[in-house]
């Protein structure tokens, strides 16, 4: 059973290495898209990430605003994908 | 002979009036209407009164009201300057100080905006010819007369106004409708902000053929399946993208899932392309025109093309070449002394020559004669050729110009051009900062800096300060802090030994 707690942190890790920002604070509901400069290549490396570390297959169509929202909706999005890793 | 480049539009305009000249999310607009709405644009500012041949900063976001701001101020025979409107207020300043005499148009609240006073209804011209006041200032018009000022990085943190002519927007777009064979049934996927000049091929090809241009916006441009999901339900037959673009949609395999098959022309340039990046397009569109294209904001957007040959071809290669000289321009290979270099495989400076190059940067003549330089091989008349700072060479195996790094402290991130020492130089700009550092890490592809230990400024307020000075594209990802830079012998930074210090902690 996945712990949502520990994907959380794990991405939130990601986040802070690859992405650093010194002016911010990296909290599970901050705007990645707005507030952490998170930019196209940015969505990619983050996509590569996901599928690596939690052994997932992120569907394309999911790569998405929505998705991409904040560390909780990947985290979410994650947890969704190893209960599920076939369905839609 | 045509002496203006919007001279396009208006011929198309003619030709096809009910043809999408653009789409801009839910809403288009024909080319009659984009026609109509630029020349009473053009009315609304001379009665607001401006003179001519100035330049006027383009402050709109990318949309089809900055096109129709961007025609007007050519119908009122003015040069429009495209803004950054991300880039902080200190760095647009600047670049406002750097053109003097300018006009500013704007589009707030539905209204356009001249130097800060609203314009009223625009609306759209309905008559014959164009308005008589309209008519005069085109008529005054010459070939060799500025289009365009489009802004670079400039080390000592004023930026540079490239001033590019009309004669060689239409010398350019000619050879690119030539070569790329492009026509009214095309769909353009338009990615560069206006004021990367990439855009300028969109634009004008939208003009001188009648295809649609998509502005794509940025949220589309930023996850990739809603870009491929674009690119294929808009039919889109070409593109110009910088090539990290396209190799975010390799990264991902994304043409895996997706088939593109309108897509017929993706061209690139702005930085490096990966080969592999190359062979990937290649195996998803084996019929595609697939073109390289180089050339800096100095010279009218390309002087170096290749197009790309079969997927067997390719296997050939050891790098994406940049190709062969543009019709029209000229390719010089300069030492030092910028005396010609004429042998294959021997790096020199790239330099171009020809109608292409820029007329220099906007009241910056020391900057200008630093860099525009007179043909070494035409000593008995004006004929500036345009050093580059990329070094390169012809390859005796192909015939063809490659590219191999860069001679200065330039650097290519997400497709912008940026001098590190413009970096720097906002850095020391900073209280107590008194040895800085700025180095580009190009396989994770981010901006470090390295900086002596300042008293009562943390990264945490260094960085906040950047913001406010430049662009979030230059602002250095991470901050090291080191208590004294290694110097070289001869005094100064030892680059290469901070960047192998660097390496063996970062790259393993």
């Amino acid at each position: 059973m996945a712990d949502p707690a520990d994907i959380s942190r794990r991405i939130g890790e990601f986040f802070e290495a690859e992405f650093p920002r010194s002016d911010a604070v990296l909290t599970d509901t901050t705007d990645l898209l707005r507030d952490w400069l998170v930019d196209s290549a940015g969505i990619v490396s983050t996509t590569l990430f996901l599928e690596s570390e939690f052994g997932i297959q992120m569907r394309r169509a999911d790569i998405n605003a929505v998705h991409f929202q904040s560390i909780r909706s990947l985290t979410a999005y994650v947890v969704g994908r190893l209960a599920n890793p076939r369905g839609k | 002979m045509q002496t203006l480049a919007i001279e396009y539009l208006r011929a198309t305009a003619q030709r096809f009036p009910e043809r999408v000249a653009l789409v801009d999310g839910d809403r288009r607009i024909t080319f009659a209407g984009l026609w109509e709405q630029g020349v009473a644009l053009a009315s609304a500012i001379l009665q607001a009164g401006v003179g001519g041949n100035i330049p006027v900063l383009l402050e709109i976001p990318k949309s089809i009201e900055a096109v129709v701001g961007l025609v007007a101020v050519q119908l009122t025979g003015n040069i429009y300057v495209p803004v950054d409107l991300a880039a902080p207020a200190a760095r647009r300043e600047s670049a406002r100080l750097v053109l003097g005499d300018h006009g500013r148009l704007g589009f707030v609240q539905g209204e356009f905006v001249w130097d800060g006073v609203g314009l009223g209804p625009v609306g759209k011209w309905s008559g014959k010819g164009l308005p008589e006041a309209v008519g005069r200032r085109v008529a005054k018009r010459n070939s060799t007369d500025p289009l365009y000022v489009i802004f670079t990085s400039g080390t000592t943190g004023v930026p540079k106004g490239v001033t590019i002519a009309n004669a060689s927007v239409i010398d350019y777009i000619d050879w690119a409708v030539r070569v790329y064979g492009v026509t009214e049934e095309d769909s353009i996927a338009s990615q560069a902000p206006f004021f990367f000049d990439n855009s300028v091929l969109d634009l004008y090809l939208m003009m001188a053929r009648g295809a649609t241009l998509h502005l794509l916006a940025p949220m589309v441009l930023m996850f990739p399946a809603t870009l491929v999901e674009y690119l294929r339900d808009q039919e889109i037959t070409m593109l110009f993208f910088v090539p990290s673009l396209l190799s975010n949609l390799a990264s991902l395999d994304m043409l895996a899932q997706y088939s593109l098959p309108r897509l017929n022309k993706i061209l690139f340039a702005g930085e490096v392309m990966p080969l592999p990046t190359l062979k990937y397009l290649r195996r998803h569109f084996p019929e595609a025109l697939l073109s390289n294209l180089y050339g800096p904001t100095e010279i009218t957007v390309d002087a170096i093309y290749w197009v790309a040959g079969d997927a067997a071809s390719l296997e050939r290669l050891d790098s994406v070449p940049l190709g062969w000289a543009c019709e029209n321009s000229e390719i010089l290979f300069l030492d030092e002394e910028n005396r010609l270099v004429a042998v294959p495989d021997v790096q020199a400076e790239i330099c171009v020559g020809g109608v292409g190059v820029g007329l220099g940067y906007w009241n910056n003549p020391e900057k200008t004669r630093e860099v525009f330089i007179q043909h070494p091989g035409h000593p008995a008349y004006r004929d500036n050729v345009y050093k580059t700072g990329d070094l390169g060479y012809v390859s005796s195996r192909d015939g063809l110009i490659y590219f191999n790094g860069r001679k200065d402290h330039q650097i290519k991130h997400q497709g912008y051009r940026i001098e590190l020492g413009e970096i720097e130089t906002a850095l020391l700009k900073l209280p107590g900062v008194h040895q800085c550092c700025v180095l580009y890490d190009a396989e994770r592809k981010e901006i470090v800096a390295w900086h002596s230990p300042v008293a009562g400024l943390d990264a945490r307020k260094m960085q906040a300060a950047l913001r406010g000075a430049l662009p979030a594209y230059m602002v250095p990802r991470r901050f090291v802090v080191v208590e004294a830079l290694p110097l070289t012998a001869n005094g100064k930074v030892d680059r290469a030994g901070l960047w192998t210090l660097y390496q063996k902690t970062h790259h393993g």
